[in-house]
């Protein structure tokens, strides 16, 4: 199981998330951080959390917020829909042929105002989930899986 | 109907009102129904959204945060599914969480979770402040219940992999949940496949089960705290039975219980067993009362 992060590790997520999508420490006010050995995960605070994590042997604890098993960090589309909702920075909105890219999980070419590297990406000002950017193309980081169902398809009438 | 659960529905022929109407409510479709996720949006702003999108969505009466979804087929392939914003969930399986009726900053034992429709409720009634022991022993059960935890969006799960019947004592918890392995006889509906309790064996075993899991639950729950016990089938064997066991000797009570849907009460006795008095207060739902799985609800204190 994970390991609470120290008052320094949790520094680095923080800044993390305040360089790269602009995301204020603020919205993670009453969350702990917890390290794994690929992942970071965050969990609601509570007094009697760290008790509780001694006393029982989990498999897991709130939600996977980054994967860390390569030196670039990578956001998860679970942290994102929930915190990608403070970020300005390194977000982009879709829409037409570059959405339906995105849903697919094929690259879209051309030149975004966005830094090389992970980003936001939204659907009518909703977080769908993680792209990565560099040389003027845009790769979907959407699950296999988890997107499998609805890939292309926006609407009910869609179906 | 399938001719063998014809003949399990037969015996609750005398304690089962409008047996007719029952058998004939078992013979139609589920409906689909989902629960927002109150902790992305709110019930009404939930229903505009959807209605917008182009889905028909009827509110419920009486649960507020309830919808019956139409006309989608698969309403877990959705985008809206994606980003959290629903949970796929029967009614009546709703209503556990709502009687344990968590309340923020505690701490609560699911001892059977997965697959965790009733967890992430739990979660959600608690505004997601508080924490959520949800244990499941089988691992595999744990990505499903994992997986709706995440795209739910919920911080203030724990998940962990105990012997229900083996969880450790070392922790008293507020409140706990326990829905155990059942016959499931309240899933059948039109379409779908028979239950397990055709197998006598299998149905006596689960039964050894559940009285253990109940024992358990009880035994981690603090002095005054409260225990709902749920399953999806008409057994009484599995149900007031079950429960009888823990208020006979006084270990627990039982507590009343309010329900927004037309319901039975408990029953006083079965074959040549009666039950402690109290069992009335344990709830009934017949899919002819509410157009849903059949449920069983029972509320427990324990005695300080």
């Amino acid at each position: 199981m994970p390991t609470f992060a120290s008052e320094a590790e949790r520094k680095e997520i923080l800044d993390y998330f305040s360089n790269r999508f602009a995301i204020p420490e603020k919205a993670f006010e009453g969350f702990c951080f917890l390290l794994g050995k690929r992942k970071i995960w965050v969990v609601r605070g509570h007094p009697e959390l760290e008790r509780l994590m001694k006393q029982l042997k989990f498999e897991s604890a709130g939600i996977p917020l980054l994967r860390t098993k390569t030196s670039m960090w990578k956001p998860t589309t679970t942290g994102l829909h929930l915190f990608g909702l403070h970020a300005t920075r390194n977000v982009i909105d879709l829409e037409g042929d570059a959405l339906q890219a995105f849903l697919k999980r094929e690259d879209s070419d051309g030149s975004l105002p966005l830094e090389p590297g992970f980003v936001i990406v939204r659907c009518e000002g909703k977080v769908l989930g993680c792209g990565i950017y560099g040389k003027g193309k845009l790769r979907s980081q959407l699950p296999e899986k988890r997107g499998e169902p609805f890939r292309g398809k926006l609407y009910p009438q869609d179906f | 109907m399938n001719e063998k659960m014809a003949q399990t529905f037969n015996r609750y022929r005398d304690v089962l009102p409008d047996y007719e109407g029952f058998l004939s409510a078992v013979e139609q479709p589920i409906p689909v129904s989902i629960r927002a996720n109150t902790l992305k949006i709110d019930p009404g702003p939930f229903q505009a959204f959807m209605r917008e999108r182009g889905y028909d969505l009827k509110p419920v009466e009486g649960i507020e945060e309830a919808f019956s979804l139409q006309g989608v087929e698969s309403p877990g392939a959705t985008l809206e599914y994606f980003w959290g914003y629903y949970q796929v969930q029967g009614l009546t399986s709703m209503l556990p969480a709502k009687v344990l009726s968590p309340r923020p900053g505690e701490i609560i034992l699911d001892l059977c979770a997965a697959p965790g429709g009733k967890t992430t409720h739990l979660a959600q009634l608690m505004g997601d402040r508080g924490l959520v022991v949800a244990n499941d022993f089988k691992k595999e059960r744990t990505h499903v219940l994992r997986s709706h935890i995440d795209r739910l969006g919920i911080l203030s799960v724990l998940v962990c992999c105990y012997s229900g019947q083996a969880f450790p004592l070392r922790r008293k918890f507020d409140r706990v949940l326990l829905d155990p392995p059942c016959s499931a006889e309240g899933t059948y509906r039109a379409g779908l496949a028979p239950t397990r309790s055709e197998n006598p064996k299998v149905a006596q075993h689960l039964v050894r089960v559940q009285k253990g899991l109940l024992q358990q639950g009880l035994a981690v729950l603090r002095p005054g705290g409260t225990l709902v016990y749920s399953t999806c089938t008409y057994a009484p064997e599995e149900n007031e039975a079950v429960v009888n066991e823990a208020v006979k000797e006084g270990e627990a009570e039982l507590l009343p219980i309010s329900i927004p849907f037309s319901h039975s009460r408990g029953l006083p006795s079965w074959k040549e067993e009666s039950y402690h008095p109290d069992m009335v207060k344990t709830v009934r739902l017949y899919p002819h009362q509410v157009n849903s799985w059949g449920f069983f609800i029972a509320h427990l204190r324990k005695r300080s």
